[in-house]
């Protein structure tokens, strides 16, 4: 496999998007840490080898309760990881083992999403190597600056930040919806989320609802004829 | 620091890890042609499922519709019609800075 420098690049800018965000969640997540009590550093380091921010945010309430409670609240919210994953695998086929291994470090939500979506429908290793890095180090950078100097992001920003990941997902979800399977397959989802979200606990509402409206798109196929674009 | 805090990172680093790797590292060569199938729908499934509540569910439940779902409607009108990107997201947050500013 080659690498592309200017794969990278590409990778790299479309990242860009996520800086702000990634970095006051960071931050966020970094004073919250302090408050129950966890170390800056432990925070940190949390920030650099967990790397998830759903799973981290989770942890946070159930800090002084079992860690093997801590660990399996941490592991049904990154089950959908394995779907995401899945759903690369065969376009990674190619790539040596010790790459796919490395790769599976820099998967989130939101490189998955970028990958995902790409016009070219490739999954090349060095975009996916590019667009880790600027969602990466924000994330560790605005962790730390919250954890050590313990930074308050003013009350009034929180609610439009947070507005701004559901604006670039649904971006990135409607992107990804070609074809007319793909459109019926996305509300599905949508819908099965919402009703899971209200009945189900913790995460498991996207990987029952990622789960039951994928497996809906091999039978939307035969209903719903022709490769048509939505 | 306490080791005890870093047992839990260590639980929580194979939490995260091995959902993600495993599907990538225990994958064979061939994948049958039904399974590729579905594999193509996770991706509009998994992304809908985690932005819908996201969007209508801010608070764990259903929100009643309000300024506050503009910039969504917004991202989500302009990237159908356009199918770029940028134009998607542009649109969602000049709406979100309108809604913002003159909330």
């Amino acid at each position: 496999m080659e690498w592309n420098i200017r794969r990278v690049g590409t990778g790299l800018r479309d990242g860009l998007t996520f800086v702000p965000s990634v970095a006051i969640l960071g931050a966020i997540f970094g004073a919250s840490s302090r408050a129950v009590g966890i170390s800056p550093w432990v925070a940190t380091a949390m920030s650099i080898f967990v790397w998830s921010g759903s799973g981290q945010f989770a942890a946070l309430p159930l800090w002084h309760t079992n860690g093997l409670l801590v660990g399996l609240s941490t592991l049904v919210l990154s089950l959908r990881f394995s779907l995401m994953t899945a759903s690369m695998a065969p376009r990674l086929a190619g790539a040596p083992l010790w790459l796919r291994a490395l790769l599976a470090f820099g998967i989130t939500d939101e490189n998955y999403a970028l990958v995902i979506s790409r016009r070219s429908g490739q999954m090349e290793p060095d975009y996916l190597a590019g667009s880790f890095v600027p969602i990466y180090i924000p994330w560790i950078a605005g962790t730390a600056a919250g954890a050590f100097f313990a930074a308050q992001v003013p009350a009034a920003w929180t609610g439009p930040l947070n507005a701004v990941f559901p604006i670039v997902f649904l971006a990135l979800a409607v992107l990804c919806s070609t074809t007319r399977p793909a459109a019926v397959v996305a509300v599905l989802g949508a819908i099965l989320a919402v009703a899971g979200r209200l009945y189900l606990p913790g995460g498991w509402y996207v990987i029952v609802a990622g789960l039951l409206a994928s497996l809906a798109g091999p039978l939307l196929e035969r209903l719903l004829p022709g490769e048509e674009r939505a | 620091m306490n080791t005890r805090d870093l047992a839990v990172v260590g639980i929580m680093i194979l939490a995260v890890y091995l959902p993600k790797a495993l599907p990538l590292l225990l994958m064979k060569d061939r994948i049958s042609p039904g399974v590729q199938r579905w594999l193509k729908y996770v991706a509009p499934a998994v992304l809908s499922a985690m932005v819908a509540p996201a969007i209508l569910m801010p608070e764990g439940r259903l929100a009643v519709p309000g300024w506050e779902q503009a910039p969504f409607l917004a991202t989500l009108v302009v990237t159908m019609l356009s199918r770029r990107m940028f134009a998607g997201l542009a649109a969602g947050l000049a709406v979100l800075l309108a809604v913002t500013l003159l909330k």
